[in-house]
């Protein structure tokens, strides 16, 4: 009942003017980046951040976390027009929306992709107004140990499900953690790796780094490989028929539910559960020879399962304090930047941020609808952008971005630093999503090790004698050995292929 | 691809190393627990182990990091490259020249790079872009911008 009330205040907030111009603006930004091919919603968050820079802390989380469910939107828009997905979670759409395009119902596919991500994201938002509450006065009673043993799952989550080599998104969790680290040790105060450059003693900046991490490398492989542009592919009838909103609707339900409960685990990713969705339903389907060629549960479900998980994954990340995607990262970063710390306690100090933000979930996703229902075709002009535009202005948002933060040319340095970098590791196909989170949780995690450290006088059985956290601690462990065992059976599998 | 991954092994080993090395420098343990190096050294040291393993792996072929080969596009990376220098040039303009007139040539070198040859259009971009985009950021999101030497 008390969430209730907190929920019906938050709408108040929610539903003001001013916060629903952000949601708006943010939905369209969104959705612009979606669209347009190769830019993702982890670089068009990072990139548009100083827009927010103004706005109080309310209205960036608000207009952020619209800028980050749009983009989940708009990819469908290329996958189906194009076959070349906005982002990566839109990658299984392209199987059948594509085909369904190529038959001339295109209008159809984005017609049943933005109910369904309509529907899967407010049933996802009513979830997690109902869970947050409860959840987060659990999560009150943990102390620094649970902390730790909690940020040690989620990155052994990322970790573990990252690729396809374990070494290798270790080396990348590692390498996160550590340039989490430089500047002023949080505990004693001492400069760490800062070797008298006066800019470091704050640390690296986690929106410089990601912006070339995920914007400025994006850009570099776009110029290298450019991608293509939209032919004319006539969009009309929205609207579904009877047949496939009977197809659709079941598709549109379990893609809920399975984009919801995956998004609730950190380092799952948006891909799984569109993948995990769009295989459920070709099992359970009566006619699974039409799935690949146009079939209207192909794209139903994916892409309800991609909007329920973007929501979902918002329940980590504000109840427990842990991203569960690079996304939800730079999400978390916006929080930083704006002197709050996502977890339990956000709940506590500030139930007003909180519960408008939960609520600007529900208006966001009705302004979503309306966007891409009747104005899907202005988006799809956008597609003809020439690509050259898109890059020049990707980069300028960037330099603007990077030089605001604090003023100085030296986080863009680091940000172009960082591009180079971020180009070579995508290029060999090294996991970027366990650094990312490793940098945003680094300092995290080291305040809470040391703090138990010191609660227990360096014994480290203080992480196994306190029940909540030995259990995630096991479950941490849990995760390595089966994402162990993962790759050693498909190597031998490949192993057999080859021979 | 072999010895992209092998070159890049290379590089986090050293890079690992520094960090423990670095580490190692400041107090691992005080009177209250656990130093400022504790955490980067251990770290350090488990990304030195493990980059070496996988370096192993790799050398022995026990590991499969992808067949495809790493394929550079020779014209493609001479425009990211091209590009990449007119970003440093620009960053280093920065506080010189202030925003709107690094921005102002570094967009319609960026589109030139890029193959666009529509001047006008390379014309309005470079306004909008530096000009524009100054006014937008500056004056109505607030949004600290440099205006350099010259003050504009």
């Amino acid at each position: 009942m008390e969430g209730l009330q907190l929920l019906l205040s938050g709408f108040a907030a929610a539903l003001s003017l001013q916060n629903l111009l952000f949601a708006f603006a943010g939905c369209i930004l969104g959705t612009l980046i979606g669209v347009l091919p190769g830019l993702g919603p982890a670089a068009g968050t990072a990139i548009l951040i100083p827009l927010t820079f103004h706005l109080d802390a309310t209205g960036a989380i608000i207009m952020l976390a619209a800028i980050y469910y749009g983009a989940m939107y708009g990819g469908t828009i290329t996958s189906v027009l194009i076959n070349v997905p906005g982002e990566a979670a839109s990658v299984v759409t392209c199987l059948d929306g594509y085909q369904m395009a190529q038959q001339g119902r295109a209008g159809t596919a984005l017609g049943i992709a933005a109910i369904g991500s309509f529907v899967g994201g407010v049933f996802a938002a009513v979830a997690l107004a109902i869970v947050a509450l409860p959840l987060a006065r659990f999560a009150l009673a943990f102390g620094p140990p649970e902390f730790f043993s909690l940020m040690f799952v989620g990155l052994c989550l990322v970790t573990g499900l990252a690729g396809q080599s374990l070494i290798a998104a270790l080396l990348m969790t590692i390498l996160g953690l550590l340039l989490s680290l430089v500047g002023i040790d949080p505990v004693r105060g001492a400069p760490r790796f800062t070797f008298g450059v006066p800019e470091l003693y704050d640390g690296l900046g986690f929106v410089p780094v990601v912006m070339g991490l995920f914007g400025v490398a994006e850009i570099l492989l776009i110029i290298e490989t450019p991608f293509r542009r939209m032919g004319d592919t006539k969009i009309k009838g929205l609207w579904p028929s009877r047949e496939e909103w009977k197809r659709s609707s079941g598709a549109i339900g379990r893609g809920t539910l399975i984009g919801f409960l995956l998004g609730l685990i950190p380092g799952v990713g948006a891909v799984i559960p569109t993948f995990m969705a769009y295989i459920v339903e070709k099992r359970l389907s009566k006619h699974p020879e039409m799935f690949g060629k146009g079939a209207i549960e192909g794209v139903a479900s994916p892409e309800t399962a991609n909007n329920a998980y973007a929501n979902g994954a918002m329940v980590p990340l504000l109840v427990l304090g842990v991203p569960s995607s690079p996304t939800i990262a730079i999400l978390m970063g916006a929080f930083i930047i704006n002197g709050l710390t996502p977890g339990p306690f956000l709940f506590k100090d500030r139930p007003d941020l909180v519960w408008t933000v939960i609520a600007s979930f529900f208006t966001g996703n009705v302004i979503l609808l309306i966007l891409n229902l009747p104005f899907v075709g202005l988006w799809a002009k956008l597609l003809k952008m020439p690509y050259q535009y898109l890059c020049a202005g990707t980069l300028l948002f960037c330099i603007v971005g990077a030089y605001s933060l604090k003023g100085t040319v030296f986080d863009v340095g680091v940000m172009l630093v960082f591009g180079v970098i971020g180009y070579f590791l995508r290029k060999l196909g090294m996991p970027l999503a366990p650094a990312v989170l490793a940098l945003i949780l680094g300092p995290f995690m080291e305040k809470s090790l040391r703090t138990s450290l010191e609660m227990s006088a360096g014994d480290f059985s203080i992480f196994l004698t306190r029940p909540i956290s030995a259990t995630l601690m096991a479950c941490a462990v849990l995760v390595i050995a089966v994402a162990a065992f993962q790759v050693a059976a498909l190597k031998s599998i490949r192993t057999a292929e080859t021979k | 691809m072999k010895r992209g991954w092998q070159v890049a092994l290379v590089a986090l080993v050293a890079t690992f190393a520094f960090f423990a090395f670095e580490s190692f420098q400041l107090s691992l343990r005080d009177a209250l627990g656990p130093g400022p190096g504790f955490f980067p050294f251990w770290l350090g040291m488990l990304g030195v182990v493990l980059a070496a393993i996988l370096l192993t792996q790799l050398h022995l072929d026990r590991v499969d990091l992808g067949t495809e080969a790493l394929v550079f596009d020779r014209a493609g990376v001479r425009n990211a490259v091209l590009v990449l220098v007119g970003l440093i040039v620009a960053t280093a303009l920065l506080d010189v020249v202030g925003f709107r007139l690094s921005v102002l040539l570094l967009i319609p070198y960026l589109l030139v790079i890029l193959g666009v040859r529509n001047w006008v259009a390379i014309g309005i971009c470079a306004v909008a872009g530096s000009f524009g985009v100054f006014h937008v950021f500056f004056d109505l999101l607030k949004v600290p911008l440099s205006a350099g030497i010259f003050g504009f």
